[in-house]
């Protein structure tokens, strides 16, 4: 059994709604992903999936139960995170490589060093020839590819991605799910992924949880034992992946009612 | 390209073969840009025209009005003239350094105000009244408590920038793109980091405009001081030609301040398209045939 890379146990998180009533929100959610997982959480609206990564990445902290990563309690954001949300939230006054020297600044590594190491990044998502654009300049797949070369600047040994290619058309999408699973495969790093695309999970991960409807409780557990490497056009008509996700799907539609 | 080539290739490619940059309405703005410029010609002439037989008719009297020639003729004579220089230096330097100080002023109360909200709903009323109180009319004050030099025209200018500038200051800090906050908190962004990489590049942008506008204020707020009282500036040299009903001179010293205003906003203007380049849209840059 490899190293534990995030465990929660019995976490509960309520939040006070504008008029400060409780919101249950994560209503005792126990979970533990081995380092090196590809984790995929899907679940209907507002069921807390994107409460669990914020516990997750420290922004906030869990009402009840304890939240650790990689053997510690997490108490606040950490430098070896990175979230990536469904908007590419590149600093618009930035360009591409400026942007990817962001996490690196904040470090403090040395200004040859970072334009090298962005460079490299950018080359790497295949956006060699856009290093200069600003993001007004770039398609929404571009951006979202200079997000992935961003978070990869921190080598995360967690990666949070909420929806991140839930903006994308669904061509882009693809071209961009390939690309990340190919830069992420050989790092060896976590991955929990929200999205509300079943497909998605089951293409990408390597176990996929299924949340119940606010207060979101975990449902269904299940592995994805498609072998990697992956390329989403090629499983789409693999019969084991429909199988896989016909039989997540039984159990998701009766959350969305 | 002949049209049963067309018709082998994808319609992409067709769309791309047919691509001849620039597009007819591209060209049709730029055609159309003499005409705007003769345009503007003519405008100019005949608002001179207007102005001359103004004068000429007897239309405004005389005594208290120049003609463009008389206008004209004092610039000739006066362009030289080492005292005009020095009352444009005065009130330059006045305007300078009351949109200096009242745009960075404005600008850390406005982000101080968004950082601490009790702070600001303690002081808001202050600053509400201030605001609505007419400055201008402080003038005559500002000049019995700082004195007739140069002082009383910063302060006045200052104050009128500072609010200019701290109103939206503080309305753009409490707008910063939340995701950016996110992105910045999770990579590990300190305090620091954040007020200079996420809230200050913000702002910036949203009250380039503001501060843009102040520096017009700041000329116009010096000038107006110098009505009162003044030792040198150009506010002073012309309330005295109108004293004595030496209108030319007034006319003149009307056109410097106009003209330097419009340099000023010029100047800041080609700085903001610099600094705001990333803004522009992709419909502005060249169409990209990858
Ligand atoms: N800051 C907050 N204050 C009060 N309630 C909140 C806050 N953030 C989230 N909630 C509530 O907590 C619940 C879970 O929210 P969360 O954003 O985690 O859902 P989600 O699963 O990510 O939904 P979606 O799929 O729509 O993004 C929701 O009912 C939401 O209304
Ligand atoms: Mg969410």
């Amino acid at each position: 059994m490899a190293e534990v890379a995030v465990a929660l146990s019995d976490v509960t998180l309520i939040f006070s709604d504008a008029n400060g009533d409780p919101v249950l929100a994560v209503d005792d959610v126990s979970l533990e992903v081995p380092q090196g997982q590809f984790l995929a959480i899907v679940g209907p609206s507002g069921c807390g999936k994107t409460t669990i990564l914020n516990m997750l990445s420290g922004l906030i902290n869990s009402t009840l139960g304890t939240v650790v990563k990689n053997g510690e309690v997490v108490t606040g954001p950490s430098m070896d995170v990175g979230y990536m949300l469904a908007r590419s939230a590149l600093f618009p006054w930035r360009s591409a490589r400026r942007n990817v020297e962001m996490p690196m600044e904040i470090r403090g590594v040395g200004k040859a060093e970072r334009r090298r190491r962005a460079d490299e990044l950018l080359d790497m998502v295949k956006l060699g020839d856009f290093k200069t654009k600003f993001p007004s300049q770039l398609s929404q797949g571009m951006r979202q590819r200079v997000a992935i070369a961003r978070t990869l600047a921190i080598e995360p040994k967690l990666w949070l991605l909420d929806e991140p290619f839930s903006a994308l058309d669904a061509q882009t999408r693809i071209t961009v799910q390939n690309e990340f699973l190919r830069l992420w495969e050989n790092t060896g790093s976590t991955v929990i992924l929200v999205t509300h695309d079943l497909s998605e999970a089951v293409l990408l991960a390597d176990r996929v949880i299924v949340m119940t409807a606010r207060p979101g409780k975990i449902k269904l557990d299940q592995v994805i034992d498609i072998p990697r490497p992956r390329r989403v056009d090629d499983l789409l008509d693999n019969e084991h992946f429909m199988q896989l996700e016909a039989r997540i799907w039984k159990e998701l539609r009766d959350e969305l009612v | 390209m002949n049209s049963s080539e067309n018709r082998e290739k994808t319609p992409g490619q067709k769309i791309i073969d047919d691509y001849r940059p620039p597009s007819s309405r591209q060209k049709a703005i730029k055609s159309l840009r003499i005409p705007i410029q003769i345009g503007k010609v003519i405008v100019i002439v005949l608002a001179i025209l207007v102005w001359h037989f103004i004068y000429k008719w007897n239309v405004i009297n005389k005594a208290f009005i120049a003609s463009p020639k008389q206008t004209l003729d004092w610039f000739g004579a006066n362009w030289d003239n080492g005292e005009v220089w020095r009352d444009l230096k005065v009130t330059l330097r006045e305007a300078l350094l009351g949109w200096i100080i009242g745009s960075t002023g404005g600008l850390l109360t406005g982000l101080l105000m968004a950082r601490f909200k009790l702070l600001w709903d303690v002081t808001s009323p202050v600053f509400t009244f201030l605001n609505a109180a007419p400055r201008t009319a402080f003038a005559p004050i500002l000049i019995l408590i700082f004195g007739l030099a140069e002082t009383s025209k910063v302060v006045l200018a200052a104050s009128i920038v500072f609010f200019i500038v701290m109103v939206p200051t503080r309305a753009a800090a409490g707008m910063v793109d939340p995701d950016l906050e996110t992105v910045m908190t999770t990579m590990g962004g300190r305090e620091r980091d954040r007020f200079f990489k996420v809230i200050l590049p913000s702002v910036l942008t949203s009250v380039f405009g503001a501060i843009r506008l102040g520096s017009v204020w700041a000329l116009l707020g010096a000038t107006f001081a110098e009505l009162f009282g003044a030792k040198y500036g150009l506010g002073l040299r012309y309330i005295a030609a109108t004293n004595v009903l030496n209108m030319p001179e007034a006319f003149g010293v009307i056109f410097i301040i106009a003209l330097l205003a419009i340099t000023i906003n010029g100047v800041i203007g080609l700085l903001e398209r610099r600094l705001m380049r990333w803004q522009a849209t992709s419909t502005k840059g060249s169409v990209m045939v990858v």
